[in-house]
């Protein structure tokens, strides 16, 4: 572990209540009020009151998270384990042992050695690959964190753990402007090189990461290319039709002349869905021939696409997600429960992120 | 995507998904009327971009050949055809539906074609070079005894200009063209 240089040499005085700039005073007064001092990285923060305010506050939120307070501990001691700051190693050993950690789990993560409890040391290796490899996880890791019982608001698709594109934000809470987004998390792809930080730094990646792994505020943003994923309604709320039954173009009484309906026809086929009909249920799982097709209908865009529903290996079935993107039907598949996009036959979330839907001419 | 009426005189044998469902009909009428009819743009007021000058709601059939999107405004095809290049040395032909809800789009290998009339839900084009006349729903020659090839075909989809332009912000608007 490198030994962080002495305060002493630092370029920041580490103020107390009395010598903080006057926007920070309050802040550490109130540090004060609680731990009965004031820490060292508080009072280096506060030479920036927007900094030492934005730390503590994050704090505060930290405490409304999924986690428990000792898991809290682990994920702050597994991160400044990982950072190299005895500064930060130290004091959260004193905070996990506060919240009942035992010694024997404080010690494997300050020696790097695995935890005798498998749900803290699937916490501890997912924390460390994700401050490590900069959060760019394995997929098999993240199999292991889901399967020790954790539910990460902010991982999708936890079959296979990829988010690709995925810009995650927290919208702000309503009444309290202040909470600030929470920078985005990549998850697959290839490793990048670990990071240095400072015990800062390294304190407020701590916070980062139990922010996005701990806390699912209401109204929580996903962003797509720079645009919103947003819930509109309930899952399958609006049904797809799976099993679509079909009459004689002489027997469709309930058709009308200029009713706009979305045609298929391939080997002497021909089928015909109505929009009207489909304003209801937006989906259809059907086949033409022996093709399996989803056809599908965005009555916001006006758009009416018939899709292969095949991922090359296997017939997968649509359904709809509640979500819009871009004012477009997301669509999910059910095989994987990835997210496609509709207008452009993407999966733009989820284990079919790589991979494209296939265009039929309508 | 077009009008039952012109998808029926196209394939007289068609299937129809049915709407009698649970026991009723449904869809009976479309439930978004107000929408359609409204000037606004989806329900969750996140998009926010330029449409070019062109009603967001307008309807286009829109199509990507070698990479490069393009969109053709159905009202502009009241002539029922466009002819236009894509860019890549090649030129696209648009061909409206009689009733206007739809285009077909093809890559002929010469450009004398001209619209002809209408015929059974079909557009006809005539083809200046040979005199012939051809279907421009699937492209091929109305003599079934000809011998030249199909145009080929290009896949499109039809929606509003909001959408295709969001999705496709390099989308080269075509208007109509004589040819």
């Amino acid at each position: 572990m490198k030994r962080l240089e002495s305060h002493a040499e630092t370029a920041f005085p580490i103020h107390d209540e009395q010598t903080a700039p006057e926007q920070s005073r309050e802040t550490l007064r109130r540090a004060k009020a609680k731990y009965g001092f004031v820490p060292n990285l508080l009072g280096e923060l506060a030479e920036s009151p927007p900094a030492v305010q934005a730390y503590t506050h994050l704090q505060e939120l930290l405490g409304e998270g999924r986690f428990t307070p000792g898991e809290r501990q682990v994920l702050f001691l597994t991160v400044s384990a990982a950072n190299s700051c005895e500064y930060c190693v130290a004091a959260h050993s004193a905070g996990a042992k506060m919240e009942r950690v035992s010694d024997q789990v404080i010690a494997g993560i300050r020696n790097g050695t695995p935890l005798p409890d498998a749900r803290l040391e699937a916490l501890r290796r997912f924390t460390q690959a994700v401050v490590e490899e900069r959060g760019w996880i394995d997929a098999a890791l993240l199999d292991e964190f889901l399967s020790a019982g954790f539910e990460p608001a902010r991982v999708r698709s936890p079959r296979c753990g990829r988010h690709d594109d995925v810009e995650q934000l927290r919208e702000p809470h309503p009444g309290n402007t202040a909470r600030p987004p929470v920078r985005p998390v990549r998850l697959g792809g290839p490793p990048g090189r670990g990071a240095t930080m400072t015990g800062a730094a390294s304190a407020s990646g701590a916070l980062l990461l139990a922010a996005i792994l701990g806390w699912q505020a209401p109204g929580t943003l996903i962003r797509i290319d720079g645009d919103p994923v947003v819930e509109v309604l309930p899952k399958d709320a609006i049904p797809a039709i799976d099993q679509p039954v079909f009459v004689d173009a002489d027997q469709a009484d309930f058709m009308r002349d200029d009713e706009l309906i979305i045609g298929v026809a391939s080997g002497g086929e021909a089928k015909a869905y109505s929009t009207w009909l489909l304003d209801g249920h937006e989906i259809v799982n059907d086949h033409i021939g022996s093709t399996p097709i989803a056809v599908t209908w965005c009555p916001l865009c006006f758009t009416g696409i018939v899709y292969i529903r095949s991922d090359g290996v296997r017939e997968m079935t649509f359904g709809v997600s509640g979500r819009l993107w871009r004012e477009n039907l997301v669509m999910y598949d059910r095989q994987t429960n990835s997210w496609w996009s509709q207008a452009s036959g993407r999966s733009r979330a989820g284990c079919g992120a790589s991979s494209s839907g296939h265009l039929i001419r309508t | 995507m077009m009008t039952w009426a012109q998808w029926r005189d196209l394939h007289p044998g068609t299937l129809v998904l049915s709407k009698r469902m649970n026991g009723g009909l449904q869809g009976m009428s479309g439930g978004y009327g107000r929408y359609h009819a409204s000037p606004d743009i989806g329900v969750t007021g996140t998009l926010r971009r330029a449409w070019d000058g062109v009603d967001p709601k307008a309807r286009v059939v829109s199509f990507v050949v070698e990479g490069r999107a393009f969109s053709v405004l159905l009202d502009d095809l009241d002539s029922n055809l466009i002819l236009e290049s894509t860019g890549d040395g090649r030129r696209v032909l648009v061909v409206g539906s009689p009733d206007r809800t739809t285009a077909t789009m093809f890559l002929p290998e010469s450009g004398g074609w001209s619209y002809s009339g209408n015929e059974q839900g079909r557009t006809i084009l005539l083809n200046r070079e040979t005199g012939a006349e051809w279907d421009g729903y699937t492209g091929r020659p109305l003599d079934p005894s000809s011998t030249e090839r199909p145009l080929e075909a290009i896949a499109g989809t039809t929606s509003y200009w909001f959408a295709w332009k969001t999705f496709y912000p390099e989308t080269r608007l075509l208007r109509r063209s004589d040819d």
